[in-house]
Parts: structure tokens; C-alpha cells; sequence
């Protein structure tokens, strides 16, 4: 069962309950209680078939709302699987459209991979995305930056490949300053995978939420599920 | 609501906020921030006992 599909979607559910948990939205009993239902559910090896089977169409899933299974994508071009849950297509009423900036190391694959799964895992919340610039050497580009950060609602920033290369913490100081709510993203891999070349997050700003990684599945997975509290604590859904 | 006090590490307690009074001046208008209400993402996580529609309506806000 370890690499099945059922076993894929029992660990990605776990893993939103646990996430759940760690960020005080249920207590023990609730997240027992619901592990020890998900291990006992009938529904987990159709489910999960159907959604490898008919990936990207969504599956509805009678009683509960349409889920779909994609794949995202690791710097080096791997891909992974991965749930969507699927939202209404229109905005709800008197919600207007925020804007999150995103700033991030310009080198082909990480560039290709972060943007393509950010769009995945902000659309539930229909936050557009908008890029930095290429060259903060620039005066009018780094004007231009600021501005964008200025009129911004949220902030995300990736630190992997950043050593030595500071405009992703020139830009997290601006978002700083300008007391933007921020997700800092914070690669910390390990072992014969490990990426090099990558620099650490200042540990003493405040404001922020700051995730660490060890693969942009890990860091897909824990922004998707703790952008919901996120938006919800700084009052943006 | 200026005098609520919460646990929360970035509300500013009702001393904070006298402090700041007393420093700023009688007639002057002191911004208090207060704790972010409970949402739709905290009551569906209370609500569900099925990990898969909290999920869904957790991505759906419904």
C-alpha cells in the first residue's frame, strides 16, 4: 500500500489534519478521532483511484464538494502528485481581489516550478501573483519593487538558491518595513538531495510566517494548508 | 474595545495602550489592534468530523 494511491491520499490527508492540529485549529481528541476515521474509510481506495485516474478533471465527491489531483513540480523538473480542493468559480460577493507579491531567486527551474505550484495554492483564495523584478541594480526597477510590495496585501518570498545573492532579504527587509504580512519560505535540505547555495532567514522578524522545506512538495504542502489560518489571522479572507 | 485584554502576542494590552496614552497626550487618538475574530477556516475545523469535508469546505469557504 506504501506507494499506492490510497496510501498517497491517506498521508496527504493526515497531513492537512495534522497541520490542523499544530496550528491549534482542533485539539488531540478531534485529530485522533478523525485519523482513526480516515484509516477505517471506505472511501479512501475509490476516491484515490479516481483521482489518479482522471487527473487534473476534477472527482465529486458525493456529499462533501469536487477535488482533483495535479502534479507539481520540484526544481530540478521531477514532478509530484498533489490535491486541489476545488472552490466556487466566482468571487464571493463584497470580496475584493488581493494581490501577493512573490519574490524568489531567478534561475530557470526554480523560477518555472515555484511559480507554476504557487498558482495551484493560492487560487482557492483568488489572490493574483506578482513577480519582483529581474535586477535590483537597477534605481527604477528598485523603485518599481517597492511599489509593488507598498500596494501588495501579502508578501511570499523563497530563499533557495539565495546565498550570496540578497535581493529575495533586500525585498524581505522592504516587506518588513512596510509591515506586510509575509510568508518566508525557507529551504533547509538535507543529505545527498540537498541543494546548495542557499543562504538563511534573519530569525528575529516579526510578522511573518516563516516555513521551512526540505522539497517544494514539502513547501507545497505546508503553505496550501497554513495559508487558510494565515489569510484568516491578518482579517485577508 | 480598547480596554480587552487577550493573550495574543501582538495585542496591545490595556496598559500598553495607557502607556501610550500618557506618552502621546491627553487629546491625542491611540490605534489598538485588536485580536482577529474567530473565522470560517477556525469553525469548520471545530465543526467537521470527516477529514475529507474539512478539506473541501476549508478550501471552499463554505
Amino acid at each position: 500500500m506504501s506507494g499506492s494511491p490510497e496510501a498517497f491520499l491517506h498521508r496527504f490527508l493526515a497531513g492537512f489534519l495534522e497541520s490542523q492540529l499544530v496550528s491549534g485549529l482542533i485539539n488531540t481528541e478531534h485529530y485522533y478521532n478523525n485519523l482513526n476515521l480516515l484509516g477505517k474509510s471506505t472511501w479512501l481506495a475509490s476516491i484515490s483511484q479516481q483521482l489518479f485516474a482522471s487527473s487534473p478533471k476534477p472527482v465529486f465527491v458525493r456529499g462533501h464538494g469536487r477535488v482533483r489531483l495535479v502534479f507539481l513540480r520540484e526544481p530540478d523538473g521531477r514532478t509530484f502528485p498533489f490535491i486541489q480542493g476545488l472552490t466556487k468559480n466566482k468571487p464571493r460577493e463584497g470580496r475584493t481581489k488581493l494581490t501577493c507579491f512573490v519574490g524568489h531567486r531567478f534561475v530557470a527551474g526554480i523560477e518555472q516550478a515555484l511559480r507554476f505550484n504557487l498558482v495551484h495554492l493560492f487560487e482557492p483564495h483568488q489572490i493574483t501573483l506578482r513577480w519582483s523584478g529581474f535586477d535590483l541594480s537597477a534605481k527604477e526597477i528598485f523603485e518599481g519593487i517597492v511599489a509593488q510590495i507598498r500596494n501588495a496585501d501579502l508578501c511570499l518570498f523563497d530563499n533557495l538558491g539565495t546565498l550570496n545573492r540578497p535581493n529575495v532579504y533586500i525585498e524581505i527587509g522592504i516587506a518588513h518595513a512596510l509591515g506586510k504580512p509575509m510568508l518566508v519560505c525557507e529551504y533547509v535540505g538535507t543529505g545527498r538531495k540537498k541543494i546548495p547555495d542557499t543562504g538563511s532567514v534573519p530569525s528575529d522578524l516579526q510578522g511573518l510566517l516563516r516555513i521551512t522545506y526540505q522539497s517544494y512538495e514539502d513547501l507545497s504542502r505546508k503553505l496550501y494548508f497554513g495559508l487558510p489560518l494565515f489569510l484568516e489571522r491578518h482579517r485577508l479572507l | 474595545m480598547s480596554g480587552q485584554k487577550t493573550t495574543s502576542r501582538k495585542t496591545i494590552t490595556s496598559k500598553t495602550v495607557t502607556q501610550k496614552k500618557r506618552a502621546a497626550g491627553p487629546t491625542a487618538k491611540v490605534p489598538v489592534k485588536k485580536a482577529a475574530p474567530k473565522g470560517l477556516v477556525s469553525k469548520i475545523a471545530a465543526e467537521e468530523t470527516d477529514v475529507l469535508k474539512m478539506f473541501i469546505r476549508t478550501y471552499a469557504l463554505f
